[in-house]
């Protein structure tokens, strides 16, 4: 096991090593001077170039590359050319909106989505079976943008229940306290502002995980061991809960680890379309920007979030099924 | 004989009682009373939005439409612009005069101060002045004021700006120069500066919500009668559906940048929407470096091709304003008796063939486009490229970046083959001609792609008269050699567009700012 940890942890030096390159080399490559998007349209020539040189950009550019290395090591990933401040300070301010939305998305989306799957498939070909077919194809199918617009359009324009975008001041944990003490609405508050765009980012990940479980607790309700439960008379919710279900979730598991990884990077429809402060809208404003240590630093954030869930998914493999020995 | 009093004590007791509270208590209730009709004419909250994430609160460290606009909350500039009417009137300054063509007198006005309780003199006046063009600040604004020396106080509340060559701009450049408290600017870091503004302006700066926007109070000292907010919320809202969304959700009350084709939504939903000509133009520049654009005929044929009324119609909705020269009539130096070029197909043929091109063009040509410049941009290129079909000119729209578009664009320093048509888009809230011309129209400029060195030479000259009356009529001129010359295919100036809500008197602006001064609750 400590074997097993030690290769991945290298493995996964390796991998944020390639992504920090491939990340350098693509924000070189592609078209666009950051000097002179931020000197804007009225700044002549001699003040973009004094402004590379202020960032830096005029340095050769194998003096940028050991640059990156070096904060990528120490934590200094260099000032932020749109924010002038602490790269690594932009984005892991924003960590927190992203991670609370994916969490919430996610959290909303698992239960939902394995309670669907399972019904589903227990009640396999019934009216029921064809609605959460029906359901999944359109949370798979739905763009979060359109979803999340429809979203805003029915319940903040229409019906006016919740807000069409901006953040709750509070995180979960303080809206929690401050609700008992003595703030009674800001649990309420926090909720209406996260509910819609959890739904929106959860929405594709419900019906993929959906789908998953479905397939699954029907390949396991045809298993020999299944059978042989049946046959010693084991019931119907023991045989669900006991057998068939922590078969299916090894596959279930993997799927949604590396999609919660995806969500936390692919946030950036939902971030944009309610105005959620999270790390995808700043990702996205720094490519605009051609902010180069923002993009280096989100990437390298996603990169590390990625390698640590695969990591976590391998590891809960063991405690679900014994069978399953690392290294 | 029991004598009867007409009232009995009880009686007598209540109706003192009465009395006394009419007499004392009057005043009480009527304060009350007039303290609640007072509150019934403040917004507790007022939202506003536009389409730019602010990314930095110090105002000479962007060049962001969205930074003047909040500028305009938080700190006070020398003058203002009428929203309705677009004169220049005055705000943080009494006066100004032209003491000789290089030095320009700004009086202050007294009695003003940040909101740390320093005063706003002529110091913070010089102060700002100075360090945007300190070369150590290497502020992006530095060449809107590149023309200026230094600026030296006069005494506490006069302040001369010395200009190296005379600047006739420059106090049409004032409306978006924020004066900074020199102590506190002085005194902190950028980094700390760039988070927390100290200005003097209407409204309190309290809280960056990074990613979302603004929150201030209204500031209870400031000289004059403030906006009635209580709370005022600035959100930067790039995706268009969702600033529309914010207002007829009730959580903003007047959103700027508005697409044309959400009125009809906002209208029917009860809201107003508005646009009003301001100082965007826009326009599809030639490369004449490039065939067949060096031929002033081309260039001719390909404005009488381009149908600019049609474009207005569809794409503007009429509300914006067709062109037929670099300046709009909204920017001084405007010639108004110059003639448009309306659609004439059988013309723009001739001159085709005049300039040797009677059968068409052989090769296709771009035309390169940045699709966020300008309302409906890419729409309308589509429309060009099909009109220019009809004279021979096969043209491929070709959709750019915005960082890739402005690498391209300069003359100087971008792509030698860039175009060799591009569709461009350009404002400046000073509505003057050196905030124009030079951008456009001369090689060290944004495009410059007309690489003619009498038009560099003439708008020099023009930028150099500080007589009012000489420059105007030297503009008149250089518009009507443009007009013939055309580096552009006019098309027209951009509408600025906002949307509101129905309980206050806000109204579509000129300078495509928020200014909330005058703003009054309507229900």
């Amino acid at each position: 096991m400590k074997k097993y940890l030690i290769r991945r942890i290298l493995s996964g030096i390796l991998v944020l090593w390639m992504v920090l390159t491939l990340v350098f080399i693509l924000v070189h490559t592609v078209p666009g001077d950051p000097a002179q998007v931020i000197a804007g349209e009225l700044a002549d020539v001699k003040t973009v170039s004094e402004i590379r040189a202020k960032l830096g950009l005029d340095q050769p550019l194998g003096v940028q590359y050991w640059n990156l290395l070096k904060g990528a090591v120490t934590g200094n990933m260099g000032i932020s050319f749109s924010y002038r401040y602490s790269a690594f300070q932009v984005v892991i301010e924003r960590f927190p909106a992203t991670l609370e939305l994916t969490l919430v998305g996610a959290l909303l989306a698992v239960p939902l989505s394995i309670a669907l799957g399972i019904v589903s498939a227990l009640r396999r070909n019934s009216v029921f079976d064809y609605i959460a077919k029906f359901i999944t194809l359109f949370g798979i199918s739905t763009p979060s943008f359109w979803l999340g617009i429809m979203l805003i359009l029915i319940f903040s324009v229409h019906l006016q229940w919740l807000p069409s975008m901006d953040k709750s001041p509070y995180y979960f944990p303080q809206a929690l306290w401050a609700t008992f003490s003595g703030k009674p609405g800001a649990l309420w508050h926090w909720a209406r502002h996260i509910i819609l765009p959890a739904i929106t980012l959860g929405a594709w990940f419900t019906a993929l995980i959906a789908r998953m479980t479905r397939t699954e607790t029907l390949d396991n309700l045809n298993r020999p061991f299944t059978l042989t439960a049946r046959s010693k008379g084991v019931s119907q919710f023991k045989i669900i809960w006991g057998h068939v279900l922590p078969n299916s979730l090894i596959p279930i598991i993997t799927i949604a680890g590396i999609q919660i990884g995806i969500l936390l990077g692919g946030a950036i429809v939902t971030e944009t379309v309610f105005m959620w402060p999270g790390m995808g809208r700043v990702m996205l404003d720094a490519i605009f920007a051609r902010d180069f240590p923002v993009i280096q630093t989100a990437t390298l954030i996603f990169a590390l979030i990625w390698v640590g869930i695969n990591l976590l998914v391998d590891l809960i493999y063991v405690v679900i099924d014994p069978r399953i020995k690392l290294g | 004989m029991h004598w009867k009093y007409p009232i009995d004590r009880r009686d007598f007791l209540k109706l003192a009682g009465a009395a006394s509270l009419t007499l004392f208590g009057a005043p009480i209730w009527g304060e009350r009373n007039l303290a609640e009709a007072q509150d019934k004419d403040v917004f507790e909250e007022f939202g506003t939005a536009y389409s730019e994430t602010i990314v930095t609160l110090h105002p000479y460290n962007t060049t962001a439409v969205g930074n003047v606009m909040l500028d305009k909350f938080i700190f006070d500039t020398p003058i203002d612009r009428d929203g309705q009417t677009n004169e220049m009137v005055n705000r943080a300054v009494k006066g100004w005069e032209a003491k000789s063509d290089k030095v320009w007198r700004y009086y202050i006005r007294p009695g003003m101060k940040f909101w740390n309780g320093n005063k706003l003199t002529a110091k913070s006046f010089a102060f700002t002045q100075n360090l945007v063009i300190d070369p150590k600040f290497v502020s992006p604004q530095r060449n809107l004021y590149s023309q200026v020396e230094k600026a030296v106080v006069v005494d506490e509340y006069t302040v001369d700006v010395i200009c190296k060559e005379p600047y006739p701009a420059y106090p049409a450049v004032m409306v978006s120069f924020a004066i900074l408290d020199e102590q506190y600017y002085s005194s902190n870091s950028l980094d700390h500066t760039t988070a927390n503004p100290m200005g003097s302006g209407p409204f309190v700066f309290k809280k960056w919500n990074r990613g979302i926007g603004i929150e201030m109070e209204v500031n209870k000292n400031y000289w004059m009668p403030p906006p009635p907010i209580k709370v005022l919320k600035y959100y930067g809202i790039q995706e268009a559906e969702t600033r529309t969304a914010s207002l007829l959700s009730g959580q903003t009350k007047v959103i700027a940048g508005v697409p044309l084709d959400h009125f009809e939504r906002i209208q029917k939903a009860g809201f107003r929407a508005e646009g009003k000509p301001g100082p965007r133009i826009v326009f599809a520049g030639f490369n004449q470096r490039i065939k067949p654009f060096d031929d002033v005929r081309v260039r001719q044929a390909c404005n009488y091709a381009v149908d600019n009324r049609k474009i207005m119609k569809v794409f503007m909705k009429d509300m914006g304003e067709v062109m037929n020269q670099p300046l709009s009539s909204t920017i001084f130096g405007h010639n108004p008796k110059l003639s448009f070029y309306d659609q004439d197909i059988e013309r723009a043929k001739k001159l085709m063939g005049d300039a040797g091109y009677g059968k068409g063009y052989p090769q296709t040509l771009n035309l390169e486009v940045q699709p966020g410049f300008a309302l409906s941009l890419l729409e309308i290129c589509e429309a060009i490229a099909y009109d220019l079909r009809k004279i021979g000119l096969n043209i491929k729209v070709q959709p750019r970046e915005n960082a890739d578009f402005r690498q391209r664009r300069p003359a100087a320093t971008g792509d030698p083959n860039f175009g060799p048509i591009f569709a461009g888009s350009w404002g400046n809230p000073s509505f003057d001609p050196q905030n124009y011309l030079p951008y456009l129209l001369n090689r060290k400029g944004s495009y410059g792609r007309n690489y003619d060195e009498k038009a560099e030479q003439w708008i020099d000259k023009c930028n150099s008269i500080v007589d009012k009356d000489k420059r105007l009529k030297e503009l008149h001129a250089l518009e009507s050699y443009f007009h013939e010359q055309c580096p552009f295919i006019w098309l027209h100036l951009q509408p600025n567009t906002y949307a509101m809500s129905n309980d206050h008197n806000f109204k579509a602006r000129t300078d495509e700012y928020l200014v909330l001064s005058g703003l009054k609750k309507t229900k």
